[in-house]
């Protein structure tokens, strides 16, 4: 899960490759708005089920 | 405008201040009642306390001037910050929740101190918060100061206003009413930034003559190249964002609002509702700024050029666009976003000097010099912050935007303790590698600036086409590995 969480904050470093960031925005407009949400959304419900796990394993 | 701003303020003052006095009768006796609650508060105070505390002036005017500018990257930049905190806050946060409660922990620094067995360290935290936080205090007095000045209220008052406001709902219950009336703020925060939004949406791109075609179509060919593409460095992006990664675990403003949900229930809620209040906030101020270039780049072009010199102005001219009540009602929602970063800074850096520079190091410390070296220390960090702001310092906007990287040394030290706690306090000299961590990040940061100056400091490669953040970041990491090596030999 660490793993995962770790690979979603890198992702949102890829744009910085222009080509990609002009291919996702040729593709939809809103593309790069789309991915960072889409991204930080993942983000967020790999967070919660990380906070589930670690209050049930370390202090439950 | 005056007026309306100063009877909106008033109600402000007045309603946070009935609020903060209510939250009296929570406060027990004690240090820990004055500065963590107790471990006593609920998940909703909570996660309103946090997301008020990390969320400050920067939201509605630098970022919404960031976007305006720089377009959608702003957007990449703010949500990796938030991403990474929901992550932080699900896997390290629990532990240093537990561990808080377990060991008694009241201030950040006493967390570091107690991991590593030291004073030592705990002092040199103390002291890196000193020099990193009372210029970022003192750049958001300065941001309510001009506010003031700008509407022709005087630059002076401006802080006089931000230091009673402090330094009232500070000392009237400490975290307690410094919680309920960040949650007041924080929900006035979230609230205009809403009505703002609807306005912009409703009435002004309408009036514009802008829809979603135009919308697209005018960003598209802004003069700063396409604002929905990556426009960006990739330095500018990484040297920005690697310190923001790291927030939740170096800015001790946030790391002591980890230790004050009551229980496990209140904790998830914490985080649960702190996740749901920075995407839409986020979301919305991005969004502010992208719409108000659209409607600027069409319509306004006469001052297009005017704010793309000086993004500071976007949100301030967006507002006078706006109905003078709505403009009142954001301004005030801009000053309480200051005012609640700022009063948990103070909190947060008294508590540290009381609990490592005073309790620890007495060889009596006694409940009654706690209390009154906590209302010493708050006055006299918000008066060096009140005066460095009144003084126009030229370097506290420079030295308050590099306190991020400032901290960031504090990431590993953090990290390693957190993961070696039961540990590492047996290690001999085990507290030489914090120190040392904490001095090489510094020594990065120090000459970075030196070479590049404040402004650039961040964001200029340094090596390997790196910024600094990247090698403070490294360096502080690599003097902690001595840590992780002996512990497995042991």
């Amino acid at each position: 899960m660490i793993a995962l969480a770790i690979v979603i904050v890198v992702l949102f470093y890829i744009p910085m490759f222009k080509w990609l960031s002009e291919m996702m925005v040729s593709t939809i407009e809103l593309g790069m708005l789309l991915y960072w949400i889409v991204l930080t959304l993942l983000a967020i419900i790999i967070g919660f089920k990380i906070l589930e796990r670690t209050l049930k394993g370390e202090v439950g | 405008m005056k007026e309306l701003y100063v009877a909106i303020l008033a109600l402000f003052f007045i309603v946070g201040s009935i609020v903060a006095w209510l939250s009296r009768r929570y406060l027990g006796r004690g240090a820990r009642e004055f500065f963590v609650g107790g471990y006593r508060v609920g998940g909703f105070l909570s996660a309103m306390t946090y997301a008020a505390t990390t969320y400050s002036a920067f939201m509605m005017v630098g970022l919404v001037g960031l976007t305006f500018v720089g377009g959608v990257a702003a957007l990449g930049f703010e949500l990796v910050y938030l991403a990474s905190t929901v992550i932080i806050l699900g896997s390290i946060g629990p532990k240093i929740w537990y561990e808080a409660r377990r060991r008694g922990w009241v201030s950040p620094s006493e967390m570091i101190s107690d991991l590593y067995g030291s004073k030592a360290i705990g002092i040199a935290v103390a002291l890196v918060y000193l020099f990193t936080l009372v210029p970022y205090t003192a750049a958001q007095l300065k941001g309510i100061g001009e506010i003031f000045g700008s509407i022709a209220l005087g630059y002076e008052y401006g802080i006089l206003f931000a230091f009673t406001a402090i330094a009232f709902w500070i000392l009237i219950a400490g975290l307690w009413s410094v919680a309920t009336t960040d949650a007041f703020q924080g929900i006035w925060m979230l609230g205009s930034s809403i009505a703002i939004i609807i306005w912009i949406v409703s009435f002004l791109l309408p009036i514009g003559g802008i829809d979603y075609h135009t919308f697209i179509r005018s960003l598209t060919i802004s003069s700063n190249g396409n604002l929905l593409s990556f426009t960006w460095s990739p330095q500018m992006f990484i040297g920005l964002t690697v310190p923001w990664i790291f927030f939740a675990l170096t800015n001790p403003q946030v790391v002591q609002r980890l230790y004050i949900p009551r229980d496990e229930r209140a904790y998830m809620r914490t985080v649960k509702y702190f996740a749901l209040y920075g995407f839409v906030y986020t979301i919305i101020c991005v969004l502010l700024g992208m719409l108000f270039r659209s409607y600027v780049s069409l319509n306004r072009k006469d001052m297009e050029s005017v704010l793309l010199g000086n993004r500071d102005l976007v949100t301030p001219f967006m507002l006078t666009l706006s109905h003078p009540i709505l403009a009142a009602i954001a301004y005030v929602g801009i000053t309480a976003a200051a005012i609640s970063t700022a009063n948990s800074i103070v909190l947060t850096v008294s508590s540290s000097i009381v609990r490592d520079l005073y309790e620890k190091v007495s060889t009596n410390p006694n409940e009654k010099t706690s209390k009154a070296i906590s209302v010493v220390a708050v006055l006299l960090l918000l008066t060096l912050a009140s005066l460095a702001s009144i003084m126009r310092v030229g370097y506290i906007v420079e030295l308050s935007v590099i306190s991020s990287a400032g901290l960031l040394p504090l990431a590993p030290i953090t990290i390693v303790g957190i993961a070696r706690r039961n540990t590492i306090r047996r290690k001999r000299n085990g507290f030489v590698y914090p120190l040392l961590s904490i001095v090489v990040g510094e020594l990065i940061l120090a000459y970075t600036v030196v070479i590049y100056g404040f402004s650039k400091a961040l964001t200029t490669p340094l090596l390997f086409s790196l910024p600094s953040p990247i090698w403070i970041l490294i360096g502080s990491t690599l003097a902690t590995i001595p840590l992780l090596a002996n512990n497995r030999a042991s």
